[in-house]
């Protein structure tokens, strides 16, 4: 029987998860980031300006979404150096009821893991999922993540940062994470933009990186269960459309790509390519769980260099 | 005064840094190997079979030079399944054609301590050493700042790119080490076993990733000091035909390029982003060097995703 983890016969619901408007460092107003998303086909937005937690709910209606949400930072402490040189921690807070506007306390002093595990703790308890944002562009390493608990998810890939010049992509922070943590953290990808320029300039990070949630309906409660359960997919370009496990082995398909790839957390991975000229769009490998370890996630890359990745698998749960 | 960090006044050497003949596990003859690579453009080839050095001088001719070399591996002992147990690679490369001594290793405890007295004692032997495919080891970016001695990095391999687990451009560890002050200088590289597959097939591993040696000569020696001097970048694609900083004013040329970027110690950069679907080809901006900390590199990528990138240029040094 065939066991399915992402299906194209669930409605996928596209998502930014990280926005920013004119209540803090952004250029434009909830409203007008809406009518631009949604005639982008976008269906839910994470409003997430830095530090002001708002419910924008009056915006939603039968095709859009609003998730109360915020972003905060904590800087080294380092020698009274400009910000650039600083490591940070950039967290997003997913309010899991959209009433919730109340910021989680924070001392903006404290950079530590100790410390940010005690926020996270303290977030959780408030009822917000925490997402660490942009680790390269936060000049931070595994060495920054390791002791961390309570995470809902790693961002491995965002497009204001993207624009300004930043790698996320490969995240090798979080390949490390799957690696040696043993509680599932869950990869996001973003915007994050802020919109200083126009959208037809170069330099727009709008509608670079996206979060397909395959929830039941286009509500908050639905919404947000799909995302604690991992029920979505991240992309900056191609689409996932069907994920199952039959018999021992696991099918994918998806847009036309160069190459599709189920990621161990060993050194290798499993992987179809598709011949020089040509794309495939689907791909079957076998489940070896002493080959791939203990968690199994799925790439999808195509010729643009842009990719779609799929929340990791318990290994043992697909057999 | 105009500081050139990419000369056009050198000449651009494509070299593939690691390869693997039939003189150890590899499936093509040397023969081949030069081949098939100078018919498309490479003058540069390091013979890096396991564990011997191998002299490949009767290649030579005067668009082909051979580099002596060799791969040589250490790896934890357990009965961890191969795909996840840690191990180092490194190539080695004599810098005096005519004299070098044999590199043996025997009976290895594995550990960084012990890595670094290994590497020690090579590069006393007059060595330029490369570390291999830094993702594929399974270290993490502590465990290689706290290796000390090599001279350069596998920031791309090939065949890890085609079957790796954690994909193959590791520039996370690399900015990492320079940040950590390491001085390391950037190597593309095949890493190819010809694996029984055709040339053109999409998973035969070669022609991948390259090396750009900028060098006035094809000379094992002029070679050799533009490598210990890092004249050279790392490339999957991209090319950078010339790079100067005058005063603060930087000025890059490259090919058809998605975005051009100058990152930095500091999480300060430069970028300019091609319009989606369109290529820049040049970039000129001003630095400012209250912001960029001690160093500046310049990475560039091309709509396919694929990636170049420069050793650190430092302040006070290269500008």
């Amino acid at each position: 029987m065939k066991k399915f983890l992402i299906s194209s016969e669930d409605k996928g619901f596209k998502a930014n998860l990280n926005c920013h408007t004119n209540l803090s460092d952004g250029h434009l107003s909830p409203a007008e980031l809406k009518k631009a998303y949604t005639e982008k086909g976008y269906n839910i937005i994470a409003f997430s300006d830095i530090d002001y937690l708002y419910n924008h709910s009056d915006l939603d209606d039968d095709n859009f979404l609003a998730i109360t949400a915020y972003e905060t930072e904590i800087y080294e402490n380092r020698d009274n150096l400009p910000l650039d040189f600083l490591k940070c921690y950039s967290l997003t807070l997913y309010a899991k009821d959209e009433n919730n506007i109340k910021v989680v306390e924070l001392n903006k002093q404290e950079y530590s893991q100790e410390y940010i595990n005690a926020f996270i703790k303290r977030a959780n308890n408030s009822g917000f999922l925490v997402c660490v944002n942009h680790p390269a562009k936060s000049l931070q390493n595994y060495a920054d993540y390791d002791k961390l608990e309570g995470l809902f998810a790693l961002e491995i890939a965002d497009y204001n940062s993207y624009i300004e010049g930043h790698i996320e992509d490969p995240s090798h922070v979080y390949d490390r994470i799957i690696r040696y943590k043993n509680e599932r953290v869950l990869p996001l990808v973003f915007d994050s933009n802020k919109n200083e320029y126009d959208f037809t300039d170069a330099r727009c990070d709008s509608f670079g990186a996206w979060t397909i949630i395959k929830a039941d309906k286009l509500e908050y409660n639905s919404v947000i269960n799909a995302l604690q359960n991992g029920d979505f997919y991240v992309s900056t370009g191609p689409e996932i459309k069907d994920v199952y496990c039959e018999n021992g082995k696991i099918h994918i398909t998806c847009s036309p790509v160069r190459s599709i790839r189920l990621m161990s957390i060993g050194r290798d991975a499993l992987i179809e390519t598709a011949p020089k000229g040509e794309l495939i769009s689907e791909a079957v490998f076998d489940i070896d769980p002493v080959f791939l370890g203990k968690a199994v996630r799925i790439d999808v890359r195509d010729d643009n260099g842009n990719f779609a990745e799929t929340p990791p698998y318990n290994t043992d749960e697909l057999i | 005064m105009k500081r050139f960090l990419i000369s056009p006044n050198k000449n651009q050497y494509k070299a593939n840094m690691h390869s693997h003949t039939t003189c150890s596990d590899g499936k093509m003859t040397p023969e081949q190997h030069k081949e098939a690579y100078k018919a498309k453009g490479y003058s540069v080839y390091a013979f890096s079979d396991h564990d011997k050095i191998v002299d490949h001088s009767d290649l030579r001719d005067p668009d082909f030079l051979p580099l002596l070399a060799a791969e040589l591996a250490v790896g934890e002992r357990s009965d961890r399944h191969p795909n996840h147990k840690v191990c180092f690679h490194f190539n080695i490369i004599p810098r005096d054609l005519q004299n070098y001594e044999k590199i043996e290793i025997k009976n290895f405890d594995f550990s960084v301590d012990n890595i670094n007295k290994l590497i020690k004692d090579i590069k006393d032997k007059n060595y330029f050493v490369v570390a291999n495919h830094p993702n594929w080891t399974l270290f993490t970016e502590d465990e290689y700042a706290a290796l000390q001695g090599f001279d350069g990095f596998e920031l791309y391999n090939c065949i890890t790119a085609n079957f790796g687990g954690a994909l193959s451009f590791t520039h996370e560890i690399y900015l990492h080490l320079l940040r950590k002050g390491v001085r390391i200088y950037p190597i593309g590289a095949d890493d190819c076993h010809s694996h029984r597959l055709p040339l053109s097939h999409p998973l035969n591993d070669s022609f991948g990733g390259f090396t750009y040696i900028l060098a006035d000569k094809l000379e094992y020696g002029d070679i050799i000091n533009a490598l210990d001097k890092g004249d050279c970048y790392c490339s999957s694609g991209p090319q950078i035909k010339e790079a100067y900083i005058d005063g603060n004013t930087v000025k890059i040329k490259t090919s058809d390029a998605r975005r051009i970027t100058i990152l930095s110690e500091t999480r300060k950069t430069y970028c300019l982003p091609a319009k989606k679907g369109e290529t820049v080809n040049e970039f000129t901006c001003e630095i400012d060097r209250k912001l960029t900390g001690n160093f500046i590199l310049i990475h560039v990528e091309d709509n396919s995703g694929q990636h170049a990138m420069t050793r650190a240029f430092y302040k006070g040094e290269d500008y």
